[in-house]
């Protein structure tokens, strides 16, 4: 294993890692959401009438698990590419 | 005078055996200035009127809103259990998950068929009881008919009726009296001939559904 493909082995890995960090930080959700529900403030006619507080829905992107395995496996594969890439330029080079 | 004592006393505890906690179907109402039957409408403009949805399954939580309702309500305030009659419906497309594909696949006709059925609604059919919670609170025991997907099942409601009379403070949200109604209760998927394979994985056959809804007597 030369140099470059060290690098490439290490990239790939530091990327799906961060994936998954990024991941497991915004809640380890299985599905992508691109919208979050937040609760508004009451109105004093809505606490008068003891009415629960309403939802809205906010843009916010929430990476889940679909994407990230999406992404763990093309960088998988990206790195497999390269790797082979660099083995035969190896070859070449000797 | 001795029988009409005894009839007095046996028909006060024939209503308490019958009407027990509270509860009665007989005349009660609102302590309100309004007389007479009074319409609400829970259209908003302003899309404050909200319904609510979730589903829960082992794989994941599905939280789901709607703020596009329509539907009238009328009812006698003192005496909501005899008059009490309305419908309230949301439009299909309007419900939103927080996932635009997921919104998408709702509406498609593998599920919720929104363009065959552009509307949800619950009808009321008959009330069950009222409990008198404060001068201008009811808790009201339902059943009705509950439209989706086509089909129509008659489902059990119990819901909370608050009325405000008009003043400086309701005018602040919408002109005339108000009636602030919440109620939660459950419907099962299947029974509404929703049968995707997805159902009891992804998205549960029973889903619980949420009403906060406010509507005016002048509209």
């Amino acid at each position: 294993m030369n140099k470059k493909q060290k690098i490439t082995i290490f990239s790939g890995l530091i990327s799906i890692l961060i994936a998954f960090a990024i991941w497991a930080i915004q809640g380890f959700h299985l599905f992508t959401h691109q919208k979050v529900e937040v609760l508004l403030p009451q109105s004093d006619v809505d606490k008068l009438l003891g009415q629960p507080p309403r939802y809205e829905w906010v843009n916010h992107f929430t990476l889940g698990l679909e994407y990230t395995l999406a992404f763990a496996a093309i960088a998988i594969g990206f790195s497999v590419v390269l790797f082979f890439l660099f083995k035969s330029k190896r070859i070449i080079n000797q | 005078m001795k029988t009409l004592i005894k009839i007095t006393i046996i028909s006060i505890l024939f209503g308490y055996c019958i009407f027990p906690q509270g509860t009665t179907t007989g005349q009660i109402g609102f302590d309100v200035k309004a007389s007479g039957v009074q319409t609400f409408s829970f259209k908003d403009a302003k899309g404050r009127n909200q319904t609510t949805f979730t589903s829960i399954t082992a794989l994941d939580e599905v939280d789901g809103t709607s703020n596009d309702v329509d539907g009238k309500i009328s009812f006698d305030p003192k005496n909501v259990a005899a008059t009490l009659k309305g419908e309230i419906s949301i439009a299909t497309a309007s419900i939103s998950t927080g996932i635009s594909m997921r919104d998408k696949d709702l509406r498609a006709p593998k599920w919720l068929d929104a363009e065959q059925f552009p509307q949800i609604s619950f009808t009321i059919k008959k009330v069950t009881g009222v409990k008198k919670l404060s001068a201008n609170k009811l808790e009201v025991n339902l059943i009705g008919i509950f439209f989706l997907h086509g089909v129509k099942n008659e489902i059990p409601v119990s819901a909370t009726l608050t009325y405000l009379d008009e003043s400086p403070v309701t005018e602040s949200r919408e002109p005339g009296d108000l009636l602030g109604v919440t109620a939660k209760f459950q419907i099962m998927l299947s029974k509404f001939g929703v049968k995707n394979m997805i159902l009891g994985s992804r998205v549960a056959d029973k889903i619980d559904i949420g009403v906060n809804i406010v509507g005016t007597n002048k509209f």
